[in-house]
């Protein structure tokens, strides 16, 4: 067990290695900060001389060295465009973020359970039938495109009913908060609530065909009871375990949905600064959104053996 | 006296998109009051399908019964809804599945598995609803019944386990509990142990029981009355020490052939040739005419209809005169 967990830590680690060394010579590639940040006009002097302050002059690998061993101290350093420390900034855009990841994945959850639970007990059915092709269109119909749909149909009055507003994020209370909330959150649930749904039917399917499910029915419990007591307690850990996954591999996702919503959270803060080539906010955001994730994956790989039974009897 | 159950001419059949599988194809049998009746047979005869029919609890979908009854305390079960049947499963009939390593729920307590049956059928909660759950540990012998309340199927041995399966089934008191090869999964030494404990459960409390094996030396120990099903049918059924003694199908012979003798020469263990058929693809005549030593011309024609070989005893073979 103890190994296990060693050779996952390891694992990581070297995966942030590699995201770290990815994300910093891919920036480099988009070109020149200083072409964005000075006037058309400024001349090749003053491009050395900003050059030199932000540190562009060294050669890459130095570069590298010096931003791998700051950020192991924890400095982030500064943002090129705003001036302001990196960590500052994300401190700001973080809650947004956070908020819209969890109101998605609320959302997805709330629609993916029920219908995947009913879509195994009704195997072959026509709810399942519909079920199956919901997640079809879930998966494949692409967010940014059904963000605009809903703003058209639920936020425009020219096309539809203004019942939400299109963007940003609420300000005046809980209830406003929620009503800027809806849309975007889902619009992610909707892509998210298809991978649940699947999980959670084909989970429940090998569930419902065990013997202890038989032989609660065998006993004479009532049919919602053998589906959600005896079924879907013993379904419910992979689709745990997924949906804590897709959680922080999400958090990194919210780019698009941020920026049909002009919701002011850290995906649209990375592709702000991707087009500002602000460096040391995007390796910055990009380095915390891949540790969130990596260190997700990892808490579920060890909780898994913890939490299921089995697991601990092999071991 | 009118028998506890009785099923007649029982046909369960599976419709699959590739055709109808006869899994149980006219099948009668009784059973009375505390009496043990033993279902032989090999894998995939039927006998388990019987069993499902009795509760109604079929493969959905595609298993029905399309013909006969299941007379239980003298209504036919076949008639009943299934709102009806939930109050007679568990309570009246239960049944007692091979593996209890697979048939209890992992995710919760032994005291919540064996109450269950309490809080349904008989509407108990709290104190009471302890106490009978301790009451129906103690009826299998669990040893310190108030310890084991709280203990998860994975932290019990499996024989401590196929007991607890006991105390699900028998504790409602039901009047016919149906024992699916209850163990089969257990070691030789606690099979025996818990064989025995079924036996003095039965005396004590004069239960009736389906033992569904394929092991004749369980038949031995447990039952009083015997049938042997195959492809489908019952071929042969009588009391089980007449069967043992006077057996007349060639199947029953066969299997009987098939039992390691100690006296015999322990080079060569026999066994029946063949292939029991597929049950979606019947042949015309006798089921077991393919694999029949004594096979004639009208076996392979004709399925015999049941006749009497003597007293108590039926049997399906052209063999048997009329």
């Amino acid at each position: 067990m103890r190994r296990f967990i060693l050779s996952r830590i390891l694992q990581a680690i070297l995966v942030m290695l590699a995201v770290s060394v990815i994300v910093f010579f891919l920036g480099r590639l988009s070109g020149d900060p200083t072409d964005i940040l000075l006037p058309h006009d400024a001349s090749e002097e003053s491009h050395e001389r900003l050059r030199d302050h932000l540190g562009l002059d060294e050669p890459l690998h130095v570069q590298y060295w010096i931003f791998l061993t700051d950020t192991l101290q924890g400095d982030f350093g500064e943002s090129v465009k705003s001036q302001r420390p990196v960590m500052e900034l994300v401190k700001e855009k973080w809650p947004a973020t956070l908020e819209l990841t969890g109101a998605a994945i609320f959302i997805s959850l709330l629609i993916a359970l029920p219908v995947g639970v009913y879509s195994a007990v009704r195997r072959g059915g026509f709810f399942d039938f519909l079920a199956r092709l919901l997640a079809v269109f879930g998966q494949s119909i692409p967010s940014f495109w059904l963000g605009i749909m809903l703003i058209y149909i639920f936020a425009v009055p020219q096309f539809g009913w203004a019942i939400f507003p299109t963007h940003g994020r609420g300000e005046d209370g809980l209830w406003d908060h929620i009503h800027h909330l809806i849309l975007p959150a889902f619009t992610m649930g909707w892509y998210l609530s298809a991978g649940i749904m699947r999980l959670t039917r084909s989970s429940m399917l090998e569930v419902l065909d065990s013997d202890y499910v038989k032989l609660a029915r065998i006993k004479g419990v009532p049919e919602y009871k053998v589906i959600w007591k005896h079924g879907f307690k013993n379904a419910a850990l992979p689709v745990l375990t997924y949906s804590v996954m897709i959680f922080a591999l999400v958090l990194g996702g919210t780019v698009i949905t941020e920026m049909v919503f002009a919701w002011p959270g850290m995906g649209r803060m990375v592709v702000d600064a991707v087009y500002a080539r602000d460096f040391p906010v995007v390796q910055t955001t990009v380095l915390l959104l891949s540790a969130v994730f990596v260190f997700a994956n990892l808490l579920v790989d060890i909780l898994y053996s913890y939490l299921n039974p089995k697991i601990r009897i092999a071991r | 006296m009118s028998a506890l159950l009785d099923v007649q001419n029982l046909k369960t059949y599976y419709f699959a998109r590739r055709g109808v599988v006869k899994a149980v194809d006219g099948v009668s049998f009784s059973i009375d009051q505390g009496e043990t009746l033993g279902l032989v047979g090999e894998s995939g005869c039927g006998k388990t399908m019987t069993c499902h029919s009795i509760l109604k609890l079929l493969p959905k979908p595609g298993g029905r019964i399309v013909e006969g009854q299941v007379l239980f305390e003298g209504e036919d079960l076949v008639l009943k809804t299934e709102r009806q049947m939930r109050r007679i499963r568990g309570a009246k009939i239960s049944m007692i599945l091979q593996d209890s390593m697979t048939s209890l729920n992992p995710a919760y307590t032994i005291e919540n598995q064996v109450g269950e049956v309490f809080a349904i059928h008989q509407k108990l909660k709290g104190r009471a609803l302890k106490e009978k759950v301790i009451e129906a540990l103690k009826l299998v012998k669990i040893p310190a019944a108030e310890t084991r309340l709280r203990a998860f199927p994975h932290q019990m041995s499996g024989g401590m386990r196929q007991r607890v399966a006991g105390a699900i089934a028998l504790g409602a008191k039901p009047s016919l509990i149906i024992a699916d090869e209850p163990t089969t999964a257990l070691d030789v030494t606690i099979q025996a142990q818990y064989l025995n404990l079924l036996k003095e459960i039965q005396a004590e409390t004069g239960v009736a029981m389906m033992f569904v094996t394929h092991d004749l030396g369980v038949v031995a120990r447990m039952c009083d009355k015997v049938a042997v099903m195959y492809a489908g049918r019952i071929v042969e059924k009588a009391e089980m020490k007449d069967l043992f003694r006077h057996p007349r199908h060639p199947y029953t012979i066969g299997l009987l052939a098939c039992l390691p003798k100690m006296d015999a020469e322990l080079d060569k263990l026999v066994s029946i040739p063949g292939q029991p058929p597929d049950l979606g693809a019947l042949p015309d005549g006798c089921h077991f005419a393919p694999r029949c030593p004594e096979c004639m011309e009208i076996c392979k024609q004709k399925y015999p209809e049941e006749r009497l070989a003597r007293d108590e005893h039926y049997v399906s073979c052209w063999l048997v005169e009329k």
